[in-house]
């Protein structure tokens, strides 16, 4: 499946070593007739560090990455234990600041963005969907699928919503607790939160984690279809190549530095790509 | 291995076991500062006193059927007594004693002292084994025009030797020339007392009557002893006299002002266990918490073997030393109290002497048992649950205490708030105070078991208008307010208290002077009212302020009141003396059957009773004055008028015989012309003169003053309750940071966590505010039927006063939440988010 057009497509829109500190906009564009029109880069890493402690104790958990995702796309961010790749999501999503290095959200530059503006770009631009502990266990489905929502003291768009509803399959449980919902249901609540909200990007942190495999195969394909149906964009943290394989492209992390990534990913050439990284 | 355990869990929690610690750390301190402060005063006054007495072999005085006071006097003895047992063998010397009424005035003619702060009159004994008092500057007075007065007042009002001053006593008011002042033994005047000394024949003439002194006390010559001496006077001093030795009345001296100490003591140690109370339940909310944190541990725990009574030994255990380390703190704390109350006493004119603080072993051992006897007991509970923790519940995920109410619950809470509520208004139908008193201590307890089953409710009845005004956090505020209900009840439960017995006090006071001042405009038909602010029969106003005031032109009636501490029919009680040709015009007494002007000195007048109390003219009555018994007969009854004369009185002539003080309490006057009363006794500052507002509101401005204290004193309840608040509040942030964490990372900016947290304290707060509130004003209703205030004027509910106490009590459940709340907007979203 290494379809060589659309991997080069997407390698010339998102250098992964140049140091250019705009790269999301490629001046050879478009590089070739691709069926897909260019797309507009939502959130974007440039020169990232995170280093943790100092001197000889420092540990270096990103170590220069340089990524940008575009909308309208399905991405998973993989690599093994210890690869940077939950670090450089948080940092993406504003949850976590970067050593040194551009974190960018739209045209948002994170650095520069208070606890009050990042709190709002959370709420307004980014959805979240976690691995576990998802949902504030005194509200309701409905409740916590409109949070970010009623906490902006916005009312949602009922059609919108509706059709969010109809897309994870929840009508008949909005009004239980989460503690009446199985694990692959909750996971769909959160899902829905982070669609309601219309955000300009979400990210997903191992959403299917704590799930057995059928559950696991539905979160998938509801954010696959939040991609191909409702145009959202979604970066999912995975370790899990059958999860990667829902996705339009796998971005691989390895020591705190973006180590290859494959477009149209499918569960057999993530694992070739992860067999080839470990050795 | 448990106490190994138990004291690794110790520093683990030291943190959440603070707010435990503080609560028994306030309550322990405040009870052993009161016991070490009455202690200490008890202390100092025993040996003053046992100084004072030192010299005095034996002590010659009329009998009295009633415990009497220091300086007290039950009936004059002829001053010839002296010279007879002068002349006996053993007698080394022997003075007269002569104690009553005498105030000077200061520079700008204010009087010193007041009958609050005691005021005394005395002669200078000139034999210095038996004078408790030594000259600290100047000498010692001697004929009609000088005195010599004790250090204290001649500081406080500025007065020095060679200054001229005025005597205010029974008589007219004289001029005098202070030529010493005095200590009394360490002190500069024994608990704040305002002393002028005269010379034996002064004394006689201004205090008593010449020829007549209060007691006669000798020395003994060396080698007789104080029971010999005793046993030579007892046939020469006559009948209805006695002899004690000096150490018989150094004891008498230490009991009656003991008695007075013990009564002080008593009243703040109420306060001290109020606020142990209150501490009870914040004690056990937090070992409730703790133990619902741990549950996984214990069931660790007990999956690895231990049995379930070695997990509660290990809470009750952490209970116990959590107990004895506060405590002790607590004790050492009470020292501070101690001092500090002093300092207080000191500001209010209660002179404590300086000297060591008294920390008996009583005081030591009582503070620190109490303190962690509650400690204990309120951990009994949480740790029995912790007991209970299946092994299994380690496998579980999170388990919080997300205990359901049960319904034995409901059943035991509402069967016993109905049994407690029976008892008050049992105690309202009975006119028992203590009865209804009782029934409120178990009302407290019965809502407190209550409160979990109407907390959801409630909560979400208060939270429901939040949720509107605040959106999502208000939602969350009231969704967190509900979901523990348990928890929400034990902390409302801590406020409840406090609330309650403010409001109860707010209530009650409310209606006595509502009331009392009902009354008052009702039966009093004069216009003025000349007040001396005497509380006995110790000080008061001169007659010759009434027989002036009688003569003046425009004075249409003057009538005298005095007043006395006695025994009617063997209860102790004041009795009220009036002028019998004008009570009955100056007060509406409604039908008066019989005579009053034929009262007589042996003729009391009664209030008509009902039923089994009603009363007859020709019925009897005993009173006991200090100087005896006397049977009085009912020579008139009246109809009208109790509230504000009393239930019952006597004439003039009844006290002038039984007692020997002559001076008037208060004397009313019904004229138009106050500014002429006001001119007349411009020479006696002790009189008050007051119109009918004006007595009313010196009447209500008493009660607020101490309606202030006990408030102060209930303060600190409430203060630990809000300590309470901010401790579960912390907790409970600790538990939901996790929650916390993700409610941050979509989008909750810190204010609205903190408004979330503030508000589920709001909730928290009005539900003990209104629970409170509610009990206060049935228990103030149950009280006031209790005592037979108010007849008519019923319940007077002071709207304002409660709306600020409701508003206070809830605005300080949100100032308790301002730490926690910080806390919880302070949350590491990452660690709460990633910590999967």
């Amino acid at each position: 499946m290494l379809a060589g057009g659309p991997e080069r497509r997407v390698e010339g829109m998102t250098p992964t070593t140049t140091t250019n500190p705009a790269p999301t906009r490629s001046p050879r564009l478009p590089p070739d007739p691709a069926p897909v029109p260019p797309r507009r880069v939502v959130a974007g890493a440039t020169d990232v560090t995170k280093v943790y402690g100092a001197g000889d104790a420092a540990v270096h958990a990103l170590a220069g990455v340089t990524v940008g995702f575009e909308a309208g796309r399905f991405t998973a961010l993989m690599g093994p234990s210890g690869s940077g790749k939950s670090t450089l999501m948080h940092c993406l999503a504003g949850l976590d600041t970067v050593t040194t290095g551009v974190i960018t959200i739209g045209d948002a530059d994170l650095a520069t963005l208070g606890d009050k503006a990042l709190t709002r770009l959370r709420r307004d631009r980014i959805g979240f969907v976690f691995q576990s502990f998802n949902l504030i266990p005194t509200l309701d489905a409905l409740e916590n699928m409109t949070l970010p929502l009623s906490l902006a003291g916005r009312r949602p768009d009922r059609t919108w919503l509706d059709q969010v509803i109809d897309t994870v399959g929840l009508r008949a449980r909005l009004d239980h607790r989460p503690s009446e919902l199985s694990g692959g249901q909750q996971q769909r609540v959160a899902v829905a939160r982070a669609l309601v909200s219309r955000p300009e990007i979400i990210f997903a942190d191992e959403p299917t984690g704590n799930l057995d495999s059928r559950a696991g195969a539905e979160i998938l394909t509801f954010l696959r279809n939040a991609v191909r149906e409702l145009d959202q964009t979604v970066v999912m943290v995975t370790h899990d190549p059958t999860a990667a394989a829902y996705t339009d492209r796998a971005v691989f992390l390895a020591d705190g530095r973006i180590d290859g990534e494959l477009a149209d990913p499918t569960a057999a050439s993530v694992g070739d790509h992860l067999t080839r990284q470990g050795s | 291995m448990i106490a190994t355990l138990t004291l690794r869990q110790l520093a683990a929690n030291k943190r959440r076991l603070l707010a435990t610690a503080f609560a028994v750390i306030l309550g322990v301190a405040f009870l052993s500062g009161t016991l070490i402060l009455t202690d200490t005063i008890r202390g100092t006054f025993d040996s003053l006193l046992a100084k004072a007495d030192a010299g005095t072999a034996a002590q010659i005085r009329a009998t009295s059927p009633l415990d009497r006071g220091y300086g007290d006097s039950s009936r004059p003895i002829d001053a010839g007594l002296v010279d007879t047992v002068r002349r006996v063998d053993g007698v080394a010397e022997a003075t007269v004693q002569v104690s009553g009424y005498a105030q000077i005035l200061d520079g700008e003619g204010k009087a010193v002292g007041s009958a609050q702060t005691g005021v005394l009159g005395q002669n200078w004994v000139t034999v210095p084994a038996l004078n408790p008092f030594t000259l600290d500057a100047g000498r010692a007075p001697t004929g009609p025009g000088e005195i010599a007065i004790d250090r204290r007042s001649a500081r406080l009002a500025g007065l020095g030797v060679g200054d001229h001053t005025t005597v205010l006593s029974a008589g007219e008011p004289r001029p005098a020339t202070i030529v010493g002042i005095t200590r009394f033994g360490s002190v500069d005047t024994p608990g704040g007392l305002s002393v002028v000394l005269f010379d034996d024949a002064t004394a006689q003439a201004v205090l008593n009557q010449p020829g007549q002194v209060d007691s006669v006390a000798v020395t003994a010559r060396p080698g007789v002893s104080h029971d010999d001496l005793v046993a030579r006077l007892a046939p020469l001093v006559g009948p209805g006299n006695e002899v004690i030795t000096g150490a018989a009345l150094t004891t008498e001296h230490q009991d009656d002002i003991g008695r007075d100490i013990s009564q002080f003591g008593l009243f703040l140690t109420m306060f001290a266990l109020i606020s142990l109370f209150v501490g009870a339940f914040i004690i056990s909310n937090t070992f409730s918490i703790i133990v619902s944190q741990r549950t996984r541990e214990m069931a660790l725990l007990r999956a690895v073997g231990a049995s379930g009574r070695q997990v509660r030994r290990a809470v009750m255990a952490e209970a116990a030393v959590t107990g004895v380390v506060a405590s002790a703190v607590g004790l050492v704390a009470g020292v501070a109290v101690a001092k500090g109350l002093r300092a207080l006493l000191s500001v209010l004119g209660v002179d404590i002497p300086l000297g060591t603080l008294r920390i008996t072993p009583f005081t030591a051992v009582g503070s620190v048992a109490v303190g962690v006897t509650i400690t204990v007991a309120s951990a009994v509970l949480p740790a029995r649950r912790a007991s209970r923790v299946a092994p299994l519940a380690a496998l579980r995920e999170v388990a919080q205490d997300r205990s359901a109410v049960s319904r034995a619950r409901m059943l035991l809470g509402g069967g016993l708030t109905m049994a407690a509520m029976a008892v008050v208004l049992g105690g309202r139908q009975a006119a028992s105070a203590a009865t209804v008193g009782i029934g409120a201590f178990a009302l407290l307890i019965a809502v407190s078991v209550l409160g979990p089953v109407l907390a959801r409710p409630v909560a979400a009845g208060l939270g429901a208008p939040v949720y509107r005004l605040r959106g999502m956090p208000g939602a969350i505020a009231r969704r967190n307010a509900m979901r523990n209900p348990k928890r929400t009840a034990r902390t409302a439960s801590s406020l409840m208290i406090g609330v309650a017995l403010v409001s109860f006090l707010a209530l009650f006071a409310a209606s006595v002077k509502s009331s009392g001042e009902g009354a008052f405009r009702d039966d009093f038909q004069g216009t003025v009212v000349v007040d001396s602010g005497a509380i006995d029969a110790s000080s008061g106003l001169s007659p010759a302020v009434a027989t002036g005031l009688a003569a003046r032109p425009g004075v249409r009636t003057v009538t005298e009141q005095r007043i006395a501490a006695v025994e009617t029919d063997g209860s102790a009680g004041f009795l009220n003396a009036y002028d019998t040709a004008t009570v009955a015009t100056m007060f509406d007494l409604g039908t008066v059957e019989g005579d009053l002007s034929r009262l007589g000195a042996d003729g009391i007048a009664v209030e008509a009773g009902t039923g089994p109390d009603a009363v007859r003219l020709g019925d009897t009555r005993t009173v006991t004055f200090p100087s005896g018994a006397v049977t009085f007969t009912v020579r008139a009854i009246y109809h009208h008028g109790a509230d504000t004369i009393g239930n019952r009185f006597v004439g003039l002539p009844a006290f002038e015989t039984n007692l020997p003080d002559r001076l008037d309490s208060r004397v009313y006057v019904d004229t138009d012309d106050v500014g002429a009363v006001s001119r007349a006794l411009a020479g006696y500052p002790t009189a008050k003169v007051l119109t009918t507002d004006g007595f009313i509101d010196q009447q209500n401005g008493d009660l607020d003053a101490v309606l202030t204290l006990m408030y102060a004193l209930l303060g600190l309840g409430v203060v630990i309750a809000l300590l309470g608040i901010a401790n579960t509040l912390a907790l409970s942030i600790h538990e939901r940071r996790r929650e916390l964490g993700l409610l941050r990372a979509v989008g909750m900016s810190r204010a609205q966590v903190r408004s979330s947290v503030r508000w589920e304290s709001a909730i928290i707060a009005v539900f003990g505010t209104g629970l409170g509130l509610g009990i206060g004003v049935v228990l103030a209703w149950a009280m006031i039927g209790a005592v037979g205030i108010g007849a008519s004027a019923g319940l007077v509910v002071p709207v304002g006063p409660l709306l600020i106490v409701a508003g206070v009590a809830s605005l300080a459940g949100v100032a308790a939440a301002v730490l926690p709340s910080r806390r919880a907007a302070r949350i590491d979203i990452l660690a709460a988010v990633a910590g999967a």
